[in-house]
């Protein structure tokens, strides 16, 4: 079994140095991910249970780092259609107005705990770190409580009443992710918050400065402060804004790549030695291709950086549902070929 | 600048109180509503949707300056009506089956009829058969089929064999989009059109009832 070594792999990457072995990145697994990974059968629903089978599948499949959600910090939404497996982002609008705002119950956050981070630290083998995330980013929280089109009216109409929502939902997971940093086994934070689409940002780059972008490097600061490291997800098209993200943010790594968009050989290229590239192999060419196609693409990959360093080997955004498990062994048979699968 | 420009402006700047007040006086100016339409109204969110194709505008402003266009539209309405004007044709839209995602599609929607093509929103998760049925009802000469995932995407090559079986292929064009949708994946399928963008496919869709 490949040993888990998050400073000697992991955190090189995002230091843009070369590992010390190959390394990889995955921010979600899809459930049957987990189990088949871990070889676990869940003895109760509880999140101590699934914290531990994920830590197992980590473990596992190769990782130095394992993604833990600190607690359950909640925004107040409207409920997806049930039954469905996709939604629509206009869904929502608790926050219409000035009058909605004023009815809208912020959660409190002296009631947030922590106690994941506990948990996870009891199963935790040596040398493996948490990644700390986001109950979803600031821009998908702000559009699940208002409903995308809402918002994109209520940017135009009532700036004064966005800028108050983005500061109640930024001001606190700013605070929560902060809050993870004082924990020994959180090696990095990540910001995930989907913010893009194929062909742009999902609202202009003017406003994610103003209204996303200050709590983001805030963050950044207090995690580089306590010596830790910060990534970020998000899916979409950063062409003209790429820059900020290392630049002025302050992020470590960026994770999500599409081909539509940039295939991550050529996002390597471009941003090698400016911010780590995490992951980056299409979701849709690994759901599409043979397992030859993928092994070859990845191994590919790590050619091109093993000089530079900077980069760690993962699905383009996350092992989802209904991706084929062998396609994503076939990846991780890459970097550690004698995989157990149980 | 005349009162067409003006409206034009006003509506790239999503003034919708701004557009329908200028409306109603190029109204009450005498122009005909042809003019007002064409060289206020679909000049404008033309003039929208090559900004957005350039991305030195974002959806939000797209929206309100559709927003903007449908406060004119509907001073205008009337008087098109008395002129006789007609939408250039129609089209059906919607999101595939299993697929609830709207955004692309709204915006799409919104930009086709900038360009003065009467759009049927089926809405999401449509069955094929309502598709084909849709086209059939309103003699739609293209079909704009919308689809977020890997997952759903095949829906879009339903709906052009739905559309086969029902033996009406040839009498409509099939346009795709979405974000896993290339134009491989539209060639694989047979489609007739695949664009990058919203306002690409908005020129496409009027290039097929003015070709």
């Amino acid at each position: 079994m490949r040993e888990p070594d998050f400073e000697r792999n992991l955190a090189k990457v995002l230091k843009k140095e070369k590992p010390e072995n190959p390394t990889l990145f995955e921010f979600l697994l899809s459930e049957k991910a987990e189990e088949v990974l871990s070889g676990y059968r869940l003895k109760s629903d509880s999140e101590e249970e699934r914290i531990k089978r994920r830590i197992y599948a980590c473990l596992n499949a190769g990782y130095d780092f394992v993604p833990v959600l600190p607690s359950g910090l909640l925004f107040e939404q409207s409920s997806h259609q049930s039954g469905k497996e996709t939604y629509s982002l206009n869904e929502g609008g608790l926050i219409t107005d000035r009058e909605s705002y004023e009815k809208y119950k912020w959660p409190d956050m002296e009631a947030v705990s922590y106690r994941y981070l506990e948990v996870a630290k009891k199963y935790l083998p040596d040398g493996m770190k948490v990644l700390s995330y986001f109950p979803n980013g600031i821009l998908e929280n702000v559009i699940g409580i208002c409903g995308y089109e809402n918002l994109c009216f209520m940017l135009a109409d009532d700036r004064e009443l966005a800028t108050e929502i983005f500061r109640q939902v930024g001001s606190r997971l700013e605070k929560y992710l902060k809050n993870t940093l004082d924990f020994d086994c959180v090696g990095m934070t990540f910001c995930n918050d989907d913010r893009g689409f194929k062909q742009s940002t999902m609202i202009s780059h003017n406003d994610l400065r103003e209204f996303v972008y200050p709590y983001y490097r805030e963050t950044a600061r207090a995690t580089h402060e306590k010596g830790k490291y910060i990534g970020m997800h998000s899916c979409g098209n950063f062409d003209g804004i790429f820059e900020e993200l290392y630049g002025v943010i302050g992020f470590d790594g960026k994770h999500s790549y599409e081909d539509v968009i940039m295939p991550v050989e050529e996002a390597y290229e471009k941003y090698k030695g400016k911010i780590a590239v995490l992951g980056g192999i299409d979701v849709d060419f690994i759901c599409r291709h043979s397992e030859k196609e993928i092994a070859d693409r990845c191994r590919h990959m790590l050619e091109i950086s093993e000089n530079y360093g900077g980069y760690a080997l993962g699905t383009g955004n996350s092992v989802t549902r209904y991706m084929p498990l062998e396609k994503y062994f076939a990846l991780l048979k890459v970097v550690n070929p004698d995989l157990k699968i149980n | 600048m005349s009162i067409t420009e003006e409206i034009s402006e006003k509506l790239q700047k999503g003034k919708a109180k701004d557009v329908s007040a200028l409306v109603e006086q190029a109204m009450q100016e005498g122009i005909p509503a042809s003019v007002i339409l064409n060289e206020g109204l679909i000049s404008g969110m033309n003039a929208v949707g090559e900004k957005f194709k350039r991305n030195e505008v974002f959806v939000p402003e797209v929206l309100v300056a559709a927003r903007a266009m449908n406060a004119g539209l509907k001073i205008l309405r009337p008087a098109m009506q008395s002129e006789g004007i007609k939408p250039l044709g129609k089209a059906v839209i919607c999101t595939v089956k299993g697929d609830m995602h709207d955004i692309g599609k709204n915006l799409v929607k919104m930009m086709i009829e900038g360009q003065g093509i009467e759009c049927i929103d089926l809405g999401v998760d449509v069955d094929p058969q309502r598709i084909v049925d849709a086209v059939i009802e309103n003699d739609a000469k293209v079909v704009c089929l919308s689809a977020l995932l890997t997952t759903t995407m095949m829906g879009q090559k339903d709906v052009i064999e739905a559309l086969k079986a029902a033996g009406i292929r040839d009498k409509v064009k099939v346009m795709v989009g979405g974000a896993p949708v290339t134009q491989q994946f539209a060639d694989e399928i047979g489609a007739d059109c695949y664009t990058l963008d919203a306002a690409s496919a908005a020129e496409a869709a009027k290039a097929f009832f003015t070709e």
